[in-house]
């Protein structure tokens, strides 16, 4: 079922309708989310409070069809709140203890790419979790361009439409977002090997 | 096309997102542009290797919205979920064995005999069941009869032994009530006739007295003449 379908049933009534739309936002959302906050406390957190603002101004949306764009933008703008909290309150996320420079660091460390399955899924966990820390040094317009467009699969004039910019400056920021990282990643020493290896 | 404007139609082509004749401009430009292919090739790479960072579950579940529906809209819920074939399919068979299980549990047994437990339930009681118990109310009725009766009787005795036994009590009573009357009044008699008696001597003495006061007081006043 459509999402539009099931907004139809929700502003009818029909609760289950409304579930149904969270259990098939969820996920991408979290990922969404995830990924440009990087912590997963938070992201719970902005993951719930978008489901409720979406159930609570869901009425309000006068295009159904615009759907994907209006709960991406709930969220984000609850990511920028977040950020701007956290900054304003010197809040450090536990998992970002670690210093950048170490971070960085370790993304040299690639493991080899044809290991076993244990071996695999902690190679899995590694690499996610250096493109993690990767993605978040980027500045935010870019980091959350990068991530809609590598992530979310969203068009150009999707992403365009949710941050209300022109569809140029989309591509741009996209364009130095993939540059920057690449920069961090060859200045965190990860060697041409092991990133061929990768690739 | 200049090395310039190139960066956006790169990443349009990168994500597959560039109309044909754009992109033919775009590969005859790469051709004889290196700085632009090296650029497209490294682009190429970072997004390759963003790919390895797979998605990941929630583990976490979000929101449930539920309202307080009634029984029977869940029930209809379930219908239209589980179709009207299947529910009726495994709803009957289903009702049918919950009645005979409560049919069944009104007659269930539970046996001791000899060390060994028998458990035994059926949908009629049994007929030697239905005698006995017969019997035993029959038995039971005629009982309370007898001591409804022999009750009857007791509190009767009881009550004309309890009469005999004050009007008993009672003449005894009257009867020890007039000896007592009795002595009472040969007692009062008695002693009536002693003071009497002594009356009688002490007005004989006082008589007497007198007699020789007025004798004595007439001599006394017949002498002074003399």
């Amino acid at each position: 079922m459509t999402d539009k379908k099931l907004i139809e049933l929700f502003l009818k009534g029909d609760i289950t309708a409304f579930n149904r739309l969270v259990w098939c936002w969820e996920k991408p959302l979290f990922n969404f989310v995830y990924r440009i906050v990087g912590n997963k406390e938070t992201t719970k957190d902005i993951c719930q409070m978008t489901f409720i603002r979406m159930f609570k101004q869901l009425k309000k949306l006068r295009d159904p069809e615009k759907f994907s764009s209006w709960i991406y933008r709930i969220a984000l703008n609850l990511c920028r709140d977040e950020f701007k909290k956290k900054r304003n309150n010197h809040i450090v996320y536990l998992d970002e203890l670690l210093s950048d420079e170490e971070s960085i660091n370790s993304i040299g460390q690639l493991p080899d790419k044809n290991s076993k399955t244990p071996e695999e899924t902690y190679h899995q966990k590694q690499i996610s979790e250096l493109l993690k820390r990767a993605i978040l040094l980027l500045p935010e317009e870019q980091k959350v361009v990068l991530i809609m467009k590598q992530y979310q699969g969203l068009k150009f004039t999707e992403i365009a439409e949710i941050l209300k910019e022109p569809l140029s400056t989309i591509k741009s920021r996209l364009y130095y977002g993939l540059r920057s990282l690449r920069k961090i990643l060859e200045e965190s020493k990860l060697n041409e090997e092991a990133l061929s290896n990768e690739l | 096309m200049n090395c310039k404007d190139i960066k956006e139609n790169l990443v349009s082509m990168l994500y597959g997102e560039l109309e044909p004749d754009k992109a033919k401009q775009i590969q005859s430009h790469l051709k004889t542009c290196s700085s632009c292919r090296q650029t497209y090739k490294e682009l190429k790479e970072t997004v390759k290797l963003l790919e390895r960072w797979k998605d990941e579950n929630p583990e976490v579940n979000f929101l449930f919205v539920t309202e307080p529906a009634s029984i029977w809209k869940k029930w209809g819920e379930k219908i239209r979920q589980f179709g009207w074939k299947t529910c009726l399919a495994l709803g009957i068979p289903m009702a049918a064995v919950a009645i005979l299980l409560f049919l069944a549990i009104l007659n269930f047994r539970i046996h001791y005999n000899n060390g060994e437990w028998n458990l035994s339930f059926s949908l009629i009681p049994r007929k030697e069941e239905i005698d006995q118990k017969n019997e035993f109310t029959k038995a039971l009725t005629e009982l309370q009869k007898e001591t409804l009766l022999l009750t009857s009787r007791m509190i009767k005795e009881s009550e004309y032994r309890q009469k005999q036994t004050f009007a008993l009590t009672l003449s005894q009573f009257a009867q020890n009530l007039e000896k007592q009357r009795q002595r009472d009044l040969a007692l009062i008699e008695h002693t009536l006739q002693g003071l009497n008696l002594s009356t009688e001597g002490k007005f004989a003495q006082t008589n007497k007295v007198l007699a020789d006061l007025i004798y004595l007081t007439s001599y006394t006043m017949e002498k002074p003449n003399q």
